[in-house]
């Protein structure tokens, strides 16, 4: 189903309003702070990432369990569930979906190894089965799931995208996916994100005939911090390098704003990720735990007195 | 669950059991679909992929999954109701199984339309067999049981060998080829086509090696020079036994000239050279209908224009708009199609719900078969169009309102 992104389910029931997400979030806010809760989740899809690498996933599988994890949140707190049996979970049904089916236990098994320093995993087979249904229903049975991976491919290939070059843009479309972006955007505006930001990063590299001509011609705003600009439009040559990469954008009959939004939102994910250490979130987990049990008896005097 | 009441056990699929239903809000049938839970696998994979597909194909020659319902220990997939599969339809229609030309042409083109659609979503069916091919009364022919379909958006090299029934697998799965595409459908395509001729399987094998034999018997053993790279897929074997090609023409002699030759284009050996589902049906075997169903669309969107016209003037009250397309006579016009026995409150009911009143009980005919959903369409409208009820006329049998219609062009 990667023809028609527009009549799928994907473009048309899970493509999210940005209030939809911060409505789940309300409830875990109220015991954390945002900051917090973003550094827990990207721990919960860091160790997807890693059982798909050790179980040998193509980076597919995993982009799907994060999604479904993401949608799954997008309905429940974090609070009120264990985040740990819907990202086991997760994983299994994407493997499931994406033809390469696990053995339910291997996964149980992988997932106790991951959490070994956190409590561990204490659900069995019949659990994250039963798991699955609920999970299942969460996702209203929309399962397939488009990825911008495909996107990149295929504009790299139309713009004979160095190797390192589509390297570089496809470890940002991982690290995309410990933003939410994939629940507010269509995967091919991901994937020009994507390249924005490659286009960004090698900056020298794209704009060595000339520089700082202002980009006026550009559709949207943005462009004073696009260091690409180069006004004199070189059709010589197909390469990136020789491209003039305003006016490709440009010609793009997509919304300019939209890719800003994105390039946005994922490089503020890597502001929160420098003072993010693995360490810290086993802590923050049992004070979101901590602090829910205690405002649980707080409410709740007499459920004690009765234990 | 409550919506569906659950009626007779029709089937017993391989992951699941089949019963008819009734949906009680409106009374349509449905056919529901019962998986069972295993509680040390969750939902069956082949479940879980039909639901997946399902929620994304929308095609009238797909069959239509309406809900999911997920109960204490099952899962219930509820699809729209077809009265039956194409194997039983030719048991019971065929003369020894075999259909007529003009049925097998209708049922040909619906089978290629729901396949290409498929294709054009990059989904390989990867299962298609007369049992698979749901026909409702109507004459429709829809693709179902997509357990075994896969997504091909992403080159996957571990296809599963074990998929395609023995007797409508393509001939490089069956020696082994793992790099398979929409071919595979394709082939299957052809020899239901040509066992809808035969009102047997073209290809009967008893297992893997039997049934390469069987193909091998009519079409000739593969060489290097008849399949340029047969001889490296896996289950390639130096002694098999060489046969020379047949003409298709003696082994499926009632087929016509325009038929043999598309037949023949959907089962060439070389998968990439097998005609494509799109190509097959703009083959010139084919040119009857598609000229009958791109009149038909101009005529609906003639109508649905005048309808919408109506609708602006305020629900129009006697202007015959249709005349002003060379639409039937006023005495047509009023053809009460259910309204012969409802009162006019229930038109509307009938409107939303039409299938009774047009069924017919003959195996369909040839150009009603393809025509369906337009003809649904276009009654609706009609009816609209007549909101001035004429109980008075004589009621006229479906077949006889339709077939001037056609004739006229």
């Amino acid at each position: 189903m990667a023809a028609n992104f527009w009549t799928s389910s994907h473009c048309t029931h899970w493509i999210l309003d940005r209030r939809r997400v911060a409505e789940a979030m309300k409830e875990d806010l109220e015991y954390v702070n945002i900051d917090t809760l973003t550094k827990i989740k990207m721990w919960y899809y860091g160790i997807i990432g890693k059982i798909g690498k050790r179980l040998q996933f193509r980076q597919q599988v995993v982009a799907t369990a994060i999604v479904y994890f993401k949608r799954f949140y997008t309905k429940n707190s974090m609070r009120s569930t264990d985040p740990s049996l819907v990202a086991a979970t997760c994983i299994y049904l994407a493997c499931k979906i994406e033809e390469c089916p696990q053995h339910i236990k291997h996964i149980i098994q992988e997932m106790k190894h991951a959490l070994a320093n956190l409590g561990g995993f204490d659900y069995d087979t019949s659990k994250v089965a039963e798991f699955e249904f609920y999970l299942l229903e969460e996702l209203e049975f929309y399962l397939i799931v488009y990825h911008p991976y495909r996107d990149l491919t295929l504009i790299a290939k139309d713009l004979k995208l160095e190797e390192s070059n589509l390297q570089t843009a496809w470890f940002v479309l991982n690290d995309s996916y410990r933003t939410d972006v994939c629940l507010f955007y269509a995967p091919h505006m991901i994937a020009l994100a994507a390249l924005y930001i490659i286009c960004v990063v090698h900056a020298e590299q794209y704009n060595d005939n000339n520089n700082n001509g202002g980009g006026s011609g550009r559709a949207g705003g943005g462009s004073q911090n696009n260091p690409t600009t180069s006004s004199s439009s070189s059709n010589e040559g197909q390469g990136i390098n020789n491209r003039n990469m305003v006016q490709w954008f440009a010609d793009l009959n997509v919304d300019i704003e939209e890719i800003i939004e994105i390039t946005q939102e994922i490089l503020s994910l890597y502001s929160i990720w420098k003072d993010y250490e693995e360490e810290q979130v086993p802590a923050m987990m049992q004070a979101l735990k901590m602090e829910f049990d205690e405002n649980y008896e707080l409410m709740d005097p007499q459920l004690e007195g009765m234990q | 669950m409550e919506r569906y009441q659950s009626l007779e056990k029709i089937g017993e699929g391989t992951y699941a059991t089949v019963f008819k239903g009734k949906n009680r809000s409106n009374g349509d049938a449905v056919a529901l679909k019962e998986i069972r839970l295993d509680s040390e696998e969750g939902a069956p994979s082949t479940a879980i992929r039909e639901i997946s597909l399902m929620k994304e194909l929308r095609h009238p020659n797909i069959v239509r999954l309406h809900d999911v319902i997920h109960t204490e220990n099952k899962l219930t997939l509820v699809f729209e109701y077809m009265d039956q599969d194409l194997k039983k339809y030719m048991d019971q229609h065929g003369n020894r199984g075999a259909l007529g030309p003009i049925v097998i042409k209708a049922f040909m083109y619906q089978l290629l339309k729901g396949v290409a659609f498929c294709h054009d979503n990059r989904v390989l069916h990867r299962d298609l067999k007369p049992q698979n091919l749901l026909i409702n009364r109507k004459g429709e022919l829809k693709l179902g049981d997509f357990g075994l379909a896969r997504a091909f958006g992403i080159p996957v090299n571990t296809f599963s060998n074990e998929v395609v029934t023995l007797w409508y697998r393509a001939p490089d799965v069956l020696l082994g080829s793992k790099t398979y595409s929409t071919s595979i459908d394709i082939w299957s395509a052809g020899c239901i086509m040509a066992e809808m001729y035969l009102g047997k399987p073209l290809f009967a094998g008893s297992n893997n090696q039997d049934e390469l034999l069987k193909i091998f018997k009519v079409m000739g053993t593969p060489t290097e020079e008849t399949w340029p790279g047969v001889t490296k897929l896996s289950e390639y074997r130096k002694d098999f036994p060489y046969y020379p090609p047949k003409p298709l023409s003696t082994v499926v002699p009632m087929i016509d000239t325009f038929g043999m030759d598309l037949l023949m284009q959907m089962l060439i050996y070389q998968p990439q050279r097998r005609i494509t589902a799109k190509d097959a049906l703009n083959h010139v075997y084919f040119n009857d209908i598609r000229g009958y169903a791109n009149l038909q669309q101009q005529q609906q969107q003639q109508q649905a224009a005048a309808a919408a016209a109506q609708v602006q003037m305020g629900g129009g009250g006697g202007v015959p708009n249709g005349q002003m397309m060379g639409q039937p006579s006023q005495q047509q016009q009023a053809v009460p199609l259910s309204s012969n026995t409802a009162p006019p409150q229930q038109i509307v009911y009938q409107q939303q719900q039409p299938q009774q009143p047009m069924a017919p009980q003959h195996p369909p005919l040839p150009y009603q078969v393809v025509q369906m959903q337009q003809q649904q369409i276009m009654q609706q409208q009609q009816q609209q169009q007549q909101q001035q009820p004429q109980h008075q006329m004589p009621p006229q049998s479906y077949s006889q309102q339709q077939q001037p219609m056609h004739q006229q062009y």
